[in-house]
């Protein structure tokens, strides 16, 4: 019986392991980047920058499978508008693959996120994980290799200043769903705290 | 060692199931976190035209205008703004945090030449369910892992607006807020080529389906 359970073990595995990257272990590389003012380039100090790791359903019956969060990081940006994630690994469940890393990028007065120069959320973790800040590369599509690649100055994000009431409110990130000052105590300060600069009377946990 | 019979069956069976659980057709769908963003998005729009005058229904103008909600699409109910709800609400169709997850979205189907709904797996009724249309108008309190019916959601919508504690009025003003948002992913998914024509389609067999 015992070789019956280790074939069948076998055969769980080769489904699974053929269809993740990486079953069972959740592995991001180290994440740096710099953020500057679209207008004067000046790096910024004390930029709030969040990653959120994702990971994906295998099977997800016929809805197909999503994307969960499985954890969420926060740091500051130093004196010179840089900041550094060290890589993250972990397990994950038997029916998940790892998914792309995001990130949340918040400084009270400007917009949130990136700018147009940016390649977008779903790219972000390569943006930011080549280990070269301000000089142009390339980046390449994964999901859409035909797609064009993306050429641009890697690992900077220009963060262009909110004028009105309209614009800052708009450029307050939300946290990822079910996370709090628990998990992210100065995510959470600093957009409660640019809410009731601007008047919200509630806030988030 | 003997190998009897009746271990040879049951590893086949056990065998079967999981190749036939991991060839489960799979289909081309949105994200949860695309419905989650898509409902912020309209959530927060505000339609302007390029003048920057608004125009037409905005959701922050009717929460200001009609039900004197100060704050907006960034009013606070349970620690989370409207706009936040309802792109929870996108997530929580597929993904309902009390449940199993994806047991509701067998009824994201609706082909519109004949008003049927997704017709099972493997081209059998295993798992069979209701067209989305027919899902999202349910009575109330007729659907699993949640209620959130366009009837359940009006329900909650009464119940917030004649409710006597703020804790209530909070509460179901959040349902209400969810369940739109839930609804939402309902008519965002119409979108998708594969749930309005009983279309599964296994992307791990065949190459990735670019639309």
């Amino acid at each position: 019986m015992k070789k019956l359970i280790t074939l069948l073990i076998m055969v769980v595995l080769i489904f699974f392991a053929t269809s993740a990257h990486a079953w069972l272990i959740y592995s991001k590389p180290e994440f740096r980047g710099r953020i500057i003012d679209a207008e004067t380039k000046q790096p910024i100090e004390g930029v709030v920058v969040v990653v959120v790791y994702y990971d994906h359903t295998i099977v997800g019956g016929p809805g197909g499978g999503g994307t969960s969060v499985i954890k969420a990081k926060e740091t500051l940006t130093d004196k010179k508008g840089e900041f550094y994630f060290p890589s993250y690994t972990t397990l994950m469940g038997p029916n998940s693959r790892t998914d792309d890393a995001r990130f949340i990028i918040f400084k009270l007065g400007y917009m949130s996120g990136g700018h147009a120069s940016t390649p977008g959320p779903y790219s972000a973790e390569k943006f930011f994980s080549t280990g070269v800040i301000g000089k142009e590369g390339t980046l390449l599509d994964d999901t859409f290799p035909n797609a064009k690649p993306w050429k641009g100055i890697l690992g900077v994000i220009e963060l262009e200043k909110a004028k009105t009431r309209e614009e800052k409110l708009l450029a307050i990130p939300s946290p990822p769903s079910d996370y709090t000052s628990k998990e992210l105590p100065i995510f959470i300060r600093i957009i409660n705290e640019e809410g009731k600069n601007l008047g919200l009377k509630g806030a988030y946990k | 060692m003997i190998i009897r019979f009746k271990n040879i069956c049951i590893v086949f069976v056990i065998i079967t199931v999981v190749i036939m659980f991991y060839f489960v057709p799979w289909i081309m769908a949105l994200e949860v976190e695309t419905h989650s963003a898509i409902n912020k998005y309209i959530a927060q729009s505000t339609f302007s035209i390029p003048n920057g005058t608004p125009t037409g229904f905005t959701l922050d103008d009717y929460l200001k205008k009609q039900l004197g909600m100060n704050d907006g699409k960034d009013t606070f109910f349970n620690s989370k703004k409207v706009f936040d709800i309802i792109g929870d609400g996108g997530v929580y169709e597929d993904k309902p945090y009390w449940s199993c997850p994806y047991l509701r979205s067998k009824n994201h189907y609706l082909n519109p030449l004949n008003d049927s709904g997704f017709s099972g797996l493997w081209g059998t009724s295993l798992f069979q369910g209701m067209p989305a249309d027919a899902w999202a108008l349910s009575p109330m309190q007729s659907q699993y892992c949640g209620y959130n019916s366009w009837n359940d959601v009006r329900l909650y919508y009464f119940l917030a607006l004649t409710a006597t504690t703020q804790a209530d009025h909070d509460n179901y003003f959040a349902m209400t807020f969810q369940g739109v948002g839930q609804i939402m992913h309902l008519i965002e998914d119409m979108s998708v080529p594969a749930h309005v024509r009983n279309d599964i389609f296994h992307h791990q067999l065949t190459s990735c389906l670019e639309v």
